[in-house]
């Protein structure tokens, strides 16, 4: 599992220069639209994209010469007792495993995005408090029954009603 | 067999329940025919920034309007583009009359000058105008410049340094100040021309003698000139303007061929194509309604504004004929995007 | 002083209680509106406008501004509390602000932004009634050179916001250059970068990106760690003399830095909460410490926000020049009630004009009156399990994004720049480069084509005195910021005899 190990950085650097080197591309053909005493809507995005490549292509060097491509891999904690809380939840799990809850939450959120336009935005909320709170670890379903509810009504009528944001309405009609 | 009471009881019942049926399928008829408009929320997609001379217009209109319909009206601002993402947008929403745009006059050059145009300009119902702007040509105070004479002057003394702003390809004071120019045998590709991101900052430009000219509304040049910054040389209009009594008309300054387009320089109300006829009738007699109303007129001459009134019919002519107008222009400046 | 005399007939008229229940509803409003992230003073204006048409002038105009100034206060607020700024304005108090918070400090940095952004306001507008008229001439000295040189100084202050690496820090500021790029070329309306999308023709929205960078970006952090208590105990509400003493400095720093930015047109309150954070940090005896969690920091950018809005009414008023959007539509309002602001309107207007002046003096005291008790209400919040608070968040934040521009896209462009967020944190990428970079990239862009047009050829810049000011002290400050640590360590490694 070499990539788990694989430095981050290494990989920030070489993503940001490909995202340069594609700018770069899209950029040359820019340079045909330039009108008369203007150096066009090329110039600006190519410099600042072969800029990019160069401090990518530096960190990249600077973590060659270092040799840090690889981490050295880090030992699985046992719970670290931080919480000074009553519900240390997670305690116990590897950080690998906590981090998929990011993921999770983000494709929480995506989902959200996704089922506002559908069920309108409303509902959506409803859904994605229940789902987040769970995820960020609250046990009792009657406080996150509670809690989502709330929300949910809350911005209803303060954004919707109140300050008429166009909110999505779904399929019910709101 | 029936008595004859029986009878005539049925016969009044049928007679009745006829009378009321056709009653009830007229009354229908009548329903299907004029809607209740509107039910709920009209939104007026205005594709300029907050606080400009469009805007303004555009929340003037949506404030009379509400009041009149009974329901709210709201402006909602949708920049970029140079005005083309707000008309694509309201062009492509469903044309249940809930979704309108303000537009100006260049909407009809932007097919021409903006490189993938977002929307067609025909496709739209057009409703009407209410108002509109007029237009100055001004210079900075501290110019020797009086008239459009000692511009076009000092244009072709040293065309390469002549500076003005304007909007960029789809601003009125490149139309405006380019003919200026090109009809006097200047190539406007040799000047100095500046584009600014809104009207405003080409004002502010003039005012701080960075331009050597620029073109600006009524209500976006006030400030300055009563700040002694600028000074209006002509109007882009038929008679002179109350406020600047002399300022002479683009006619009186030589040149009675300029093209009448600018000379009303609207806010207008449009449509999704294939609005319904009662939407375009209840908005056009709004719009009518206004200009003959006191408090509205007071408004716009506050807001240096005038008051004009076209039809649907009108405004879709004077659309096309713009239309026709800005091929013309753009082949002359030489601005064309494709 | 006549103007004097005009301000206390001002303040007579301003304390009328048909103006001053317009004040007190204006500051109410404004104080929610910069509470939430996304929706601004400028939107909240444009909703309050049709109900205000029947009113008199002054009130509109009164209740207007405050919604305005009130907005300045309400915005530290999620920045503190949650990492959320809820206008541009407040990007670098979340920085100082939420670190304090999370140290249970959240009291005293509420406390201390409210202080610092009504004297920062009182001293701005002093200066607003003394110099208007000829302060508001400065902003007309700034042509496209000039705008090209402050940007240009700008951006070099991205070396302040590096934190270790600098590198990583331009890396950040030029994606962020480039990420601005994206949607319509501004002055040829040429697409770039919009891969065919017609959403992406709008380009990305920076109040919808630092809601992603900064809020979600925390809430997706959080949600990994193990301890659930995100903030410490609060130790207490309000901030203690000596750390009042501490900060005054920074306060009355920051009323010039918000100030004279306040003059020029293009400035927007990010930038000035940038410059005012980094020129603070650079002066003040602590600046080394800000990020941790400094008092200062928080003083100098929220009193920098707020006294940027008196500056801005300077040029309103004295040359009904508005100088950002906000001030665009508050203008628009202004000529609607028939007030044309620009010199001649105290001659012709000088009641309403002189109100409006006046209850804004009376408008930023009612906001400090009304942000320190809801001090306590809101770090009571703090105290909800953050299981809870989070997902919440998220809510708050999706409908901000939604709201700038009615958009669904623009939550999508959230949910993008939070994982961003998350991953440069991880990885230890400074995030406040990237924003400035897209904040300052069209500026430096725009105004060095215009500059071209204008002059034809850069050149010429040199005979520019403002101009070149600017872009000498930005070589100063690049060379003084690289050089010195270099030599410092340099310095030390010879005295350790390497």
């Amino acid at each position: 599992m070499w990539w788990r190990r694989l430095n981050g950085e290494a990989v920030a650097e070489a993503v940001a220069m490909a995202v340069g080197a594609v700018f770069a591309i899209l950029a040359v053909p820019l340079f045909s639209k330039a009108a008369h005493h203007d150096v066009g809507p090329g110039l600006f995005p190519l410099l600042a994209a072969a800029a990019v490549i160069v401090c990518a292509v530096l960190g990249l060097v600077v973590i060659g010469l270092s040799r840090r491509w690889l981490l050295p891999g880090r030992p699985v904690t046992p719970a670290s007792g931080t919480a000074t809380g009553a519900e240390a939840t997670g305690a116990g799990e590897a950080p690998a495993t906590r981090e998929v809850r990011v993921l999770w939450l983000a494709v929480a959120v995506a989902a959200y995005i996704v089922g506002a336009q559908w069920l309108g935005f409303t509902l959506a909320t409803l859904g994605f408090v229940t789902f987040a709170c769970r995820l960020f670890g609250a046990r009792s379903w009657v406080r996150i029954g509670a809690v989502s509810m709330g929300v949910a009504v809350l911005t209803y009528f303060v954004f919707v009603r109140g300050l008429e944001v166009a909110l999505p309405p779904g399929i019910l009609g709101f | 067999m029936m008595s004859h009471k029986r009878t005539l009881k049925l016969v009044a019942w049928l007679c009745v329940s006829a009378l009321v049926l056709t009653f009830s399928a007229a009354g229908c008829g009548q329903q299907a025919k004029t809607p209740k408009y509107p039910t709920k929320p009209v939104q007026i997609i205005v594709p300029y920034p907050p606080g400009g001379t469009s805007d303004i217009g555009a929340r003037m209109i949506a404030a009379y309007a509400s009041e009149k319909l009974g329901q709210p009206v709201q402006v909602v601002n949708k920049v970029g583009g140079a005005g083309s993402i707000g008309q694509k947008e309201a062009l492509s929403a469903p044309p249940d009359g809930y979704t309108l745009v303000l537009e100006s006059v260049m909407v009809a050059a932007m097919p021409l000058v903006l490189p993938d145009c977002p929307f067609e300009l025909e496709k739209r119902t057009t409703i009407g105008i209410a108002l509109y702007d007029p237009v100055f040509v001004i210079v900075p105070s501290t110019s020797n410049v009086k008239t459009v004479a000692d511009l076009v002057e000092q244009a072709k003394r040293d065309p390469q340094n002549f500076r003005w702003a304007a909007t960029g390809a789809t601003g009125v004071g490149t139309f405006v100040i380019g003919l200026l120019l090109s009809k006097n045998g200047i190539d406007i590709h040799q000047t100095k021309m500046v584009a600014f991101q809104g009207s405003a900052h080409c004002v502010t430009a003039a005012a701080g003698g960075q331009v050597d000219a620029t073109a600006g509304m009524a209500a976006e040049i006030k400030g300055m000139v009563d700040a002694g910054k600028v000074r209006p040389i002509v109007v882009i209009a038929e008679k002179r303007h109350p406020a600047y009594p002399d300022v002479p008309t683009i006619a009186e300054a030589g040149y009675p061929d300029f093209p009448k387009a600018f000379t009303i320089y609207y806010n207008g109300l449009s449509g999704p194509a294939g609005l319904p006829d009662y939407v375009v009738k209840t908005w056009a007699k709004i719009l009518k309604d206004a200009t003959e109303d006191p408090k509205f007129r007071k408004q716009a001459e506050e807001a240096n504004k005038m008051v004009l009134y076209w039809g649907p019919e009108e405004f879709r002519q004077n659309l096309m004929k713009n239309h026709e107008m800005f091929k013309e222009l753009v082949k002359t400046l030489g601005i064309s995007a494709k | 002083m006549e103007s004097l005399v005009w301000l206390s007939k001002g303040f007579a008229w301003a304390l009328q209680p048909a103006n001053l229940l317009a004040c007190f509803l204006g500051v109410f409003i404004g104080t929610a509106v910069g509470v939430l992230p996304g929706l601004g003073p400028t939107a909240t204006m444009a909703l309050l406008l049709p109900i205000l048409m029947g009113f008199p002038p002054a009130q509109a105009l009164v209740l207007l501004a405050a919604v305005y100034y009130g907005a300045m206060y309400g915005s530290s607020t999620t920045a503190i509390l949650v990492n959320i700024p809820g206008e541009a304005a407040s990007i670098m108090t979340a920085v100082d602000g939420y670190q304090l918070a999370r140290q249970g400090r959240a009291g005293p940095a509420l406390a201390v932004a409210a202080i610092s952004s009504f004297v920062a306001a009182i001293i701005g507008l002093v200066g607003l009634v003394l110099f208007a008229p000829p302060l508001a001439e400065v902003a007309l000295a700034f042509g496209p050179p000039e705008y090209f040189g402050l940007a240009v100084f700008s951006f070099c202050l991205i070396v302040g916001l590096s934190g270790k690496s600098l590198r990583k820090g331009l890396l950040a500021g030029l994606l962020g250059v480039l990420v601005s790029q994206i949607g319509l070329d501004p002055l040829t309306a040429v697409p770039r970068f919009t891969f065919g999308s017609s959403e992406l023709l709008n380009g990305v929205d920076v109040v919808v990106a630092c809601i992603g960078l900064f809020g979600v970006t925390e809430i997706l952090s959080s949600v990994a760690e193990t301890a659930t208590q995100v903030y410490a105990k609060i130790s207490k509400l309000y901030p203690s003399l000596a750390e009042l003493r501490q900060v005054a400095g920074s306060m009355l720093r920051s009323a010039v830095t918000g100030f004279m930015p306040g003059l020029l047109p293009g400035f927007s309150f990010s930038s000035v909460s940038f410059i005012s954070y980094e020129i603070e940090r650079r002066i003040s005896r602590v600046g080394h410490l800000f990020g941790t969690g400094r008092l200062e920091a928080v003083a100098a950018v929220e009193g920098a926000n707020n006294a940027f809005v008196s500056g801005q009414f300077v040029t309103l008023f004295g040359l009904g020049l508005p100088t950002s959007p906000v001030m665009a539509m508050l203008l628009a309002c202004a000529m609607i009630f028939g007030l044309q602001p620009g010199p001649r309107v105290f001659v012709e207007k000088p009641d309403v004009v002189w109100t409006i002046i006046a209850s804004m003096f009376v408008g930023n005291l009612v906001c400090l009156i009304l942000n320190l008790p809801l001090i306590g209400i809101w770090v009571r919040m703090l105290t909800i399990p953050y299981h809870y608070l989070a997902p919440a968040m998220l809510v708050v934040c999706f409908i901000g994004a939604y709201s700038v521009r009615n958009s669904i896209f623009d939550v999508w462009v959230m949910l993008v720049f939070g994982l961003l967020g998350y991953a440069m944190r991880k990885l230890s990428y400074p995030v406040a480069p990237m924003v400035m970079g897209m904040i300052l990239g069209p500026m430096i862009e725009t105004s060095y084509r215009q500059s071209l047009a204008l002059m034809g050829s850069i050149s010429p810049i040199g005979e520019r005195p403002i101009a070149m000011g600017f872009l000498v002290i930005a070589g100063l400050y690049l060379v003084i910021s690289l050089g010195l640590p270099y030599l410092r360590a340099r310095r030390a490694r010879k005295g350790t005899g390497r």
